[in-house]
């Protein structure tokens, strides 16, 4: 079990080396790159099973896990110094790390044996094998890192290779306009990370999680110095709302979904969007300790964007960005759990959220791939009898993301709304203290509603395009698989999260290592179990409400009725139908204004500028050619100067080598003489 | 084990000392032997290598010595066969820098010899050893006479080495002109060390230090006072050693030979000797003269030496179209740099002479990947000038990106190992109060940029219908080992700097 501790590093460096192989022989390999690809990653994965099980061998080690002091195995070295600053460099396991591992490697193996079909007769399929394994690597090192600083250069790779894949089709406009648009949105949130980061190393001199661990709840006793952290640990979450898409940068995720399916899948769906959250919760020992604004402003940053875009997504119509307006509501949750404390909550939540949105997009693109390319939910219909296996693995992910009980969601969701029940923090006013529990149930009513409308309306019913159903066929075996391995995790990671196991094997090994992620010391709400109860029935009603509102306004009402309501709702609809025209406000602001702005200059240039300049044209025609004159004669003649004196110098110097060797050794007689002479003289 | 002798019971230690002086010596006579019965050269450069490399591990085996490595602890290390070989960190740094450079010249040399050297394909392998064993005995002795037979073994073999081409008129004037230039130099170098010799009456540089500090019954005269006899062996020394680092103003040999030499040869000229003569440079005038009014004196001297290279080095090699030439210039200025570390070792010892042993070993290993390059372009087309290397980029990719980023190197731009040699030097500079050196320094290295930046600007930018190149796995070798090094010395750089840190401590 060792072993695989101590050879952990091998998780992030198969991943790169595949990459690199893949590119390496893209000529060779062409329609074969899944090959390496596949195996590479499924030796990655058992590896992780490896790592995670000699985890919970040793629950001894698992000590503090909040602040991972005492990681159960890490590697590192002295990179460099920079005056009295030292940096190290490297990798360490610890409990969160453990977990995290297995679920970007399954969910990568899966997402790469599902392409070999779904990207059958791609001109590229190398260049997409190599940039997924590369990501991979780059999800794996974030993970694996011991220290901020490559925790920034992890960040960064995968910012470069979700760039690279939104814009696999480079071919057409939408591809090439998202993958800018990613890039430079996250760029915004990055630069305030980038700065967040210099002010935490100044500050404490520090990076490693262990360093800070210790460092940061002695520093905050100085109320400047806590002022300052708290502001470096506000920037670097801009980091993270660039990243994981949070309200006001989320602008970019939707339009991230014109790279392929499987990369939305594993992008920007369950993990990269999700290292904004990994990064709040690794870095708790600087947000836990700083002044409580902060987290404060992350709750409310967090329970915002959930109920925001899960309005959004009600009224989609394309089933891929119904998919990524959710994971921008689920995201936030995540964050408002972390913001809230929630620590335990937040980080379940991004394990099975990782699971059932990856299920759910592979699903989604089955269907696109089942449907000719079609993304249109109002198109479909009546798919469940043509696309079986893809029709019962998506009713998994979607029973996990609405919150019906026994599915993963449920637990997690259960989890972070207790959170918020109990929430205290003394930088919010009292009446303000329930506002992200209301919000959150309000987006779980939500969440049931949207998701059961898109599946009623892409499964159920009768085909509204009756040539595309006719032609609609089931996705090849490489397809369903994967599906029906993620649905494994989705349907049952969630009891994981239950007090259940407890009852049945408290001492076993694996029974102790979940608990120390339940019972965090100092974190422990303590809810009681009356309070408990009244929560997941509130829960389960909202969820069985909107599934039941969901159900009612597709199946029972007809169009015509539906059609007036709508009208009767115009600018509700025309506000939520238009994306709350952020997209149009930033146009507005970013676009027009510097337009206008120059239109305005160009005014004035005209108007005021030129008439002056008239004026004093005629005056400076005289003035300008005894200027010129001056230029000609003076200015220039010293600016080539300079140019001139290192020619002419190395001119001068290059003819002493004639190549006569009578002048050499004359010269040589020269300087000895000369410097006999030196060293007398000098001082 | 009780009751077994170890291995290292046995051996006499002054076998182990000189152990890789040895594999070196019983290799090139080797070589010698079966040149005469193998028709197969090829295989024979494999056995050269082999025992290159061999020596290479055997200096970890002498470093581990247990009486070695307890002396080195206690700072008194041990010194054999008569006072004239000895064991420290400095020799085992240096030798061990100085068997790279000879690996590294042997591989990028396969193909070129091959195909130029065909009657004396052996011959140059075997003057090579012979130059790389005068050079390991240069840097790993405390005794004047060791250090100039030494050095006259290198200088001899490097003669040969220069007019190796027989046929060839620029290469038979190249091993003239270092010749009759280089036997001065040596006269004037060896007249230099007798005059301390007479002044002193000891050829061993820590009793040269006492005597010249007072403390010594030899000579009673001596004292710390600045005889007219010392004068001049200061004088004649520092002239003697400037030529032999080609430093401005002994530096007119240089081009010449350097263009006229064959290419793997320059290469060599360029790494190996001029980095075994710094190293005999520190021992000689810190560890001998490096005592009250004379440091003054020479560090001054050096610092001059130092300032004029760099900047008439990069400034001439702004002017040249062939690439060997400006390369020698090139080099002419890094042993300015390097001279910097040099004159700054006069006055803040440890940090003076880490920096130039660390610069020595980052300057190598870039230098000969870019020679590595110089070598294919030349025996393949025989193309020698900037203009030969359009469109580099697309005839092979590898070449012009590791180009880059050696060039890169010794500009001295971060993340490399130039950027990392240049701040030690820049920060011993400044330590030791030369601040208007380190500031020049870092001047002269933005001229660089110049003359490197012409040569990315042809092999990216510039169009060419020259064909793309054929394969050498000798220098693709080279110069994927060079670029290896250049980014594992700066991501590693700790060990090293370490390494040069305490191989400096000792020298004293």
């Amino acid at each position: 079990m060792d072993f695989f501790l101590n050879t952990a590093w091998v998780i992030a460096a198969l991943p790169l080396a595949v990459s690199a192989l893949i590119a390496m022989f893209a000529g060779v390999l062409r329609d074969r790159a899944w090959i390496p690809g596949t195996i590479g990653m499924l030796i990655t994965f058992l590896w992780s099973v490896g790592v995670l099980a000699a985890v919970i061998a040793q629950p001894s080690a698992a000590g503090d896990v909040m602040f991972n002091t005492v990681p159960a195995w890490k590697a590192s070295f002295h990179w460099a110094d920079f005056g009295p600053y030292e940096m190290h460099m490297g990798f360490q396991v610890d409990n969160l790390t453990a977990l995290m591992l297995p679920m970007i490697t399954l969910v990568s193996f899966a997402v790469q044996l599902y392409s070999s079909a779904y990207m059958h007769g791609d001109k590229r399929i190398p260049r997409f094998y190599s940039a997924l394994n590369l990501f991979t690597m780059g999800m794996l090192v974030l993970v694996l890192a011991d220290n901020l600083f490559l925790l920034l250069v992890a960040w960064e790779i995968m910012g470069l290779c979700s760039y690279l894949l939104i814009g696999h089709w480079y071919e057409q406009a939408w591809p090439r306009y998202g993958q800018i648009k990613a890039f430079l949105t996250t760029r915004v949130g990055d630069i305030g990370m980038m700065v967040g980061i210099f002010i935490v190393f100044f500050a404490a001199r520090d990076l490693t999680w262990a360093g800070l661990a210790e460092k940061v709840p002695a520093l905050v006793q100085d109320p400047a110095m806590a002022g300052l952290l708290a502001l470096g640990a506000f920037l670097i979450f801009t980091g993270a709302i660039g990243k994981s898409a949070q309200f006001p940068l989320h602008t970019w995720l939707p339009d991230a979904m014109a790279g392929p399916t499987p990369g939305s899948a594993i992008i920007h769906a369950a993990t990269m969007v999700a290292a904004g959250v990994y990064l709040v919760g690794r870095a708790f020992m600087i947000y836990g300790n700083v002044p409580a604004w902060v987290l404060a402003v992350v709750a409310f940053v967090g329970a915002f964007t959930s109920l925001f875009a899960a309005s959004i997504a009600t009224l989609r119509w394309d089933i891929k960005e119904v998919l990524a307006y959710s994971t921008i509501s689920q995201l936030g949750y995540m964050i408002m759990a972390i913001g809230l404390g929630g620590w335990t909550s937040g980080n379940f939540h991004l394990l099975t959220h990782a699971f059932f949105k990856a299920l759910l997009f592979l699903a989604a693109g089955s269907v696109i791939h089942a449907h000719h390319h079609n993304q249109l939910l109002h198109k479909m219909g009546g798919l469940r009898k043509k696309i079986p296996i893809t029709f019962w693995t998506w009713m998994v992910g979607y029973a996990a993301l609405a919150g019906v009980p026994g599915f993963s969601g449920f637990f997690s969701k259960d989890g972070l709304l207790a959170d918020a029940w109990v929430w205290s923090n003394p930088a919010v006013p009292a009446w303000a203290l329930k506002l992200p529990f209301i919000m959150a149930l309000t987006t779980a009513f939500l969440t049931a509603y949207y998701m059961t409308r898109a599946t009623y309306l892409a499964f159920f019913g009768q085909p509204r395009d009756a040539e595309l159903y006719e032609q609609a066929h089931e996705s090849p075996r490489a397809m369903t698989i994967p599906l029906v391995i993620l649905a494994v995790p989705a349907a049952l990671f969630g009891w994981l999260g239950t007090p259940l196991f407890h009852h049945f094997a408290p001492s076993a090994d694996w029974m102790v290592f979940i608990q120390n992620f339940l019972h965090l010391p100092g974190l422990d709400h303590h809810v009681d179990f009356s309070t408990e109860v009244m929560i997941t029935g509130m829960a389960t009603a909202a969820g069985l409400l909107g599934i039941f509102l969901g159900w009612y306004m597709y199946a029972v009402v007809r169009p015509e009725t539906r059609a007036s309501w709508i009208a009767r709702l115009k600018p509700v609809y025309t506000l939520i139908r238009n994306k709350y025209y952020v997209d149009e406000f930033y146009d507005l602001v970013a676009i027009r204004t510097t337009q206008a702005v120059s239109r305005a200059v160009n005014w004035f240039d005209i108007n005021v500028v030129d008439g002056l300049v008239n004026l004093t044209g005629t005056i400076s025609v005289y003035a300008s050619e005894a200027a010129a004159w001056f230029d000609k004669h003076v200015v220039d003649a010293l600016v080539t100067m300079w140019a001139d004196i290192a020619r002419g110098l190395g001119a001068f110097f290059r003819r002493l080598s004639t190549g006569y060797v009578q002048q050499y050794m004359f010269t040589f007689l020269v300087m000895l003489v000369a410097s006999v002479v030196l060293v007398q003289v000098i001082r | 084990m009780p009751g077994v002798l170890s291995w290292s019971q046995l051996v006499n230690p002054s076998y182990v000392a000189i152990l890789p002086h040895l594999i070196i010596t019983a290799t090139l006579l080797v070589v010698i032997v079966l040149d005469v019965y193998f028709k197969e050269k090829r295989s024979l450069v494999w056995v050269t290598l082999a025992g290159v490399v061999l020596a290479m591990l055997s200096i970890w085996y002498t470093a581990s010595d247990p009486k070695i490595q307890a002396a080195i602890a206690g700072g008194q290390p041990l010194e054999f066969w008569g006072d004239m070989i000895i064991a420290d960190g400095f020799t085992f740094f240096m030798n061990g820098v100085l068997l790279g450079i000879a690996a590294l010249i042997i591989l990028l040399s396969t193909d070129y010899v091959a195909k130029f050297l065909r009657g004396a394909h052996m011959e140059f392998y075997e003057i090579i050893l012979a130059t790389t064993l005068g050079m390991m005995f240069m840097v790993s002795s405390r005794d004047l006479l060791t250090i100039y037979i030494g050095l006259e073994l290198t200088s001899i073999s490097s003669y040969v080495l220069a007019g190796v081409l027989r046929k060839d008129a620029r290469s038979n004037e190249a091993g003239l002109k270092y010749f009759l230039t280089g036997a001065v130099a040596s006269a004037v170098l060896l007249f230099g060390l007798s005059l301390i010799f007479g002044a002193t009456g000891t050829t061993r540089l820590p009793e040269i230090a006492a005597a010249l500090a007072g403390g010594s019954h030899v000579v009673a005269a001596a004292g710390p006072a600045l005889t007219p006899l010392l004068v001049a062996g200061m004088a004649f020394m520092i002239v003697g050693f400037a030529f032999k680092v080609a430093a401005v103003p002994m530096h007119l040999w240089a081009p010449d030979v350097y263009e006229g030499a064959p290419t793997p040869v320059t290469a060599f000229f360029s790494a190996g000797p001029k980095g075994a003569a710094m190293a005999a440079i520190l021992r000689v005038f810190v560890g001998g003269l490096g005592v009250a009014p004379f440091t003054d004196k020479w560090t001054l001297m050096w610092a001059a030496a130092a300032a004029l290279s760099m900047t008439i080095g990069n400034l001439v090699a702004l002017q040249q179209t062939n690439i060997k030439r400006m390369m020698a210039y090139s080099s002419i200025a890094q042993a300015g740099y390097i001279l910097v570390g040099v004159a700054a070792s006069g006055l803040q010892t440890a940090e003076g002479i880490s920096s130039v042993l660390f610069y020595v070993m980052a300057y190598a290993v870039t230098n000969l990947g870019i020679f590595a390059v110089l070598t294919h372009m030349d025996q393949e087309g025989g193309w020698v000038d900037v203009e030969n290397y359009a469109g580099l980029a697309k005839r092979n990719p590898l070449y012009a990106w590791a180009m880059l980023l050696f060039f890169v190197s010794l500009i001295g731009i971060p993340p490399t190992v130039g950027f990392l040699g240049k701040v030690f030097l820049f920060r011993a500079a400044s330590a030791a109060g030369y601040l208007w050196l380190a500031v020049l320094m870092a001047v002269n290295s933005v001229i660089s940029v110049g003359y490197y930046y012409r040569v990315v600007k042809v092999m990216f930018l510039d169009p060419s219908d020259y064909p793309s190149l054929q394969r050498s796995s000798g220098i693709s070798a080279t110069v994927v080992l060079s670029l290896i090094g250049v980014v594992a010395f700066t991501i590693f750089a700790n060990p090293f700097v370490q390494w040069t840190a305490q191989s400096a401590a000792l020298l004293q």
